[in-house]
């Protein structure tokens, strides 16, 4: 099972068993635990559904091990933000300096020529990381053929490809097999194509990885 | 502060408050909308929603992050504190926006769960230019959506105010995610040097504010602590009764104790410097209508006991207090939340 798989099981486990801990509190202990909810409205109450469904666990330490030493809480919460903030200053400008020095001027999402030769198109080309290589072909201005190419025999059928442009998604086709069965998108593309009819958007075209 | 919850304790001020963030926000996003569409007019709605609810979930963020600070450095910021929460939540729900918006748009067009799609779409991690980032505004938004949830008075009291603080405080944590988020993220594609330069004077602000407001409050403690030599009865000189303004307090240190010493109607009370609340500083309040007035979000006690007047139920610790000639004493120990204490009476 991946991470990813591994990582939505777990939030999903969590928020049930917040839930369900939720529910239980609500009908059974929570007059009991706190008596000022006796008298709020069932409305009211609602509003404390989302919170208890995401810290259950601390509720619960709470309600079994409450702490109120409060003259030491200060000077902890004190220093712990003072600590904070003292590593945040070390450690923010040193990772945003990185990031900017690292930023990938010459990437996949490199300008696409305006008017690419048909003897000698421009190719620009991706890795997926399940052994795909997606080419993007400049064949004329404003235009881009999407091959996909794989480098295993194994089947990847229903899935679908994504091209990302200007911060948007398209559904370009359905993986079968070995190749793409390329949609027609948007309105007016030929199949195996997309039009872009902005220049300025081709110099954003991204290809997500996200689908295999 | 009250016998039953409610949504919201509504004050003319809290009212004042929540305009002026609803008109902020409405306006932020007419002016964002309308210079993108100028700069950008083939920009679809989406992408316009993603990049205004973004930016300015961002920005608020900073205003958050600022306001603590700046009322510790200077009390004429203290209005800007007493409604933070509503600020808060409605950053929250800003942030919701965008990364519903992005789960939708990038992650909701295939046939993979979108959370397992934005958890397996990019498995760079070991590359900066790469980075998935959209997997740390994620996790900022979690925390977030923690915070907010929790934000309601309820949770203080059925969290303990130690732990909520604490849960409140991953607040620092969400902001490095959100910043490396976009520096990962929509810095990598938008190369405008103001942007970054933008970013980089909030960061820098921040961070100086917090540490300046660390240091003064360090410099108060160190100057409000007093000497531990008592005399016969236990009782320790702390100030003289002109050290203290009318209706006011000074916060002296005793150990790992913040006392706040209020004097009011020629009398001397002492109760514990912090507000049950959120653990305002009481010392930098005031006595309104006779009792002392947290300055953060006005909960009230009354000097003698340290009770708060009914139908509330908060009590802070008490301490007893006596004066010979100018000097003020108190007793380092701590009575009872709540125990009635005799004030000194200043003889005029």
């Amino acid at each position: 099972m991946s991470i990813a798989l591994v990582s939505y099981y777990f939030m999903l486990s969590y928020a049930g068993i917040g839930l369900v801990y939720t529910i239980h509190c609500m009908i059974k202990s929570m007059q009991s635990r706190d008596e000022d909810t006796i008298q709020t409205t069932p409305g009211i109450k609602a509003v404390f559904i989302p919170g208890m469904v995401l810290t259950w666990p601390i509720t619960i330490l709470h309600w079994k091990k409450p702490i109120d030493s409060y003259s030491k809480n200060v000077q902890d919460l004190q220093s712990s933000h003072l600590r904070s903030w003292i590593l945040m200053a070390i450690a923010l400008p040193l990772l945003t300096i990185l990031a900017l020095i690292y930023i990938p001027y010459e990437t996949v999402d490199q300008p696409i020529r305006s008017t690419p030769l048909v003897s000698h198109p421009h190719i620009l080309s991706t890795q997926s990381a399940s052994h795909y290589t997606v080419n993007l072909r400049g064949t004329y201005p404003d235009s881009l053929q999407v091959e996909v190419l794989s480098t295993q025999a194994k089947p990847y059928a229903n899935q679908t490809l994504l091209l990302n442009k200007d911060h948007r998604s398209y559904v370009l086709g359905q993986v079968t097999g070995n190749h793409v069965n390329l949609f027609s998108l948007p309105p007016g593309s030929m199949p195996g194509q997309i039009n872009l009819t902005v220049q300025d958007e081709i110099k954003h075209v991204l290809l997500c990885e996200i689908t295999f | 502060m009250s016998a039953h919850y409610d949504l919201v304790h509504w004050t003319p001020f809290k009212k004042k408050y929540d305009l002026v963030i609803l008109t902020g926000v409405l306006s932020y996003l007419v002016l964002f909308s309308g210079v993108s569409l100028l700069a950008h007019p083939t920009i679809t709605i989406e992408t316009l929603i993603i990049r205004a609810t973004g930016s300015l979930s961002f920005f608020m963020l900073h205003a958050i992050l600022a306001i603590g600070p700046l009322t510790r450095l200077n009390k004429l910021f203290l209005p800007l504190l007493y409604n933070r929460r509503h600020l808060g939540v409605s950053m929250f729900f800003i942030s919701l926006i965008h990364g519903i918006f992005n789960l939708i748009q990038f992650h909701a067009l295939g046939n993979i769960n979108p959370i397992v799609s934005l958890f397996s779409s990019n498995i760079h991690f070991g590359s900066l230019s790469r980075f998935p980032f959209q997997l740390l505004g994620f996790l900022a938004l979690i925390l977030l959506a923690a915070m907010a949830a929790t934000s309601h008075d309820f949770w203080l009291k059925n969290l303990g105010a130690r732990r909520w603080k604490m849960l409140h405080m991953t607040v620092y944590l969400a902001y490095a995610l959100i910043l490396m988020h976009v520096f990962l993220g929509i810095i990598q594609y938008e190369h405008s040097p103001v942007l970054v330069i933008a970013i980089y004077i909030g960061m820098i602000s921040l961070i100086v504010l917090h540490l300046l407001a660390a240091l003064k409050t360090n410099r108060e403690i160190k100057t409000s602590k007093v000497s531990m030599s008592s005399d016969p009865d236990g009782y320790l000189p702390v100030c003289s009764i002109d050290d203290i303004p009318d209706d006011r307090a000074r916060m002296i240190t005793l150990g790992n104790q913040k006392i706040a010493v209020f004097k009011y109607d020629h009398k001397i009370s002492a109760v514990h410097n912090q507000c049950k609340h959120q653990h305002g500083p009481l010392s930098e309040g005031k006595i309104i209508d006779g009792c002392i007035t947290c300055p953060w979000h006005g909960y009230q006690y009354l000097p003698h006991n340290g009770q708060s007047p009914a139908p509330f139920t908060e009590k802070v610790a008490t301490y007893r207090v006596k004066i010979l000639g100018q000097q003020v004493f108190i007793h380092p120990d701590a009575l009872p939340e709540g125990t009635p204490c005799t004030p000194a009476s200043i003889i005029q």
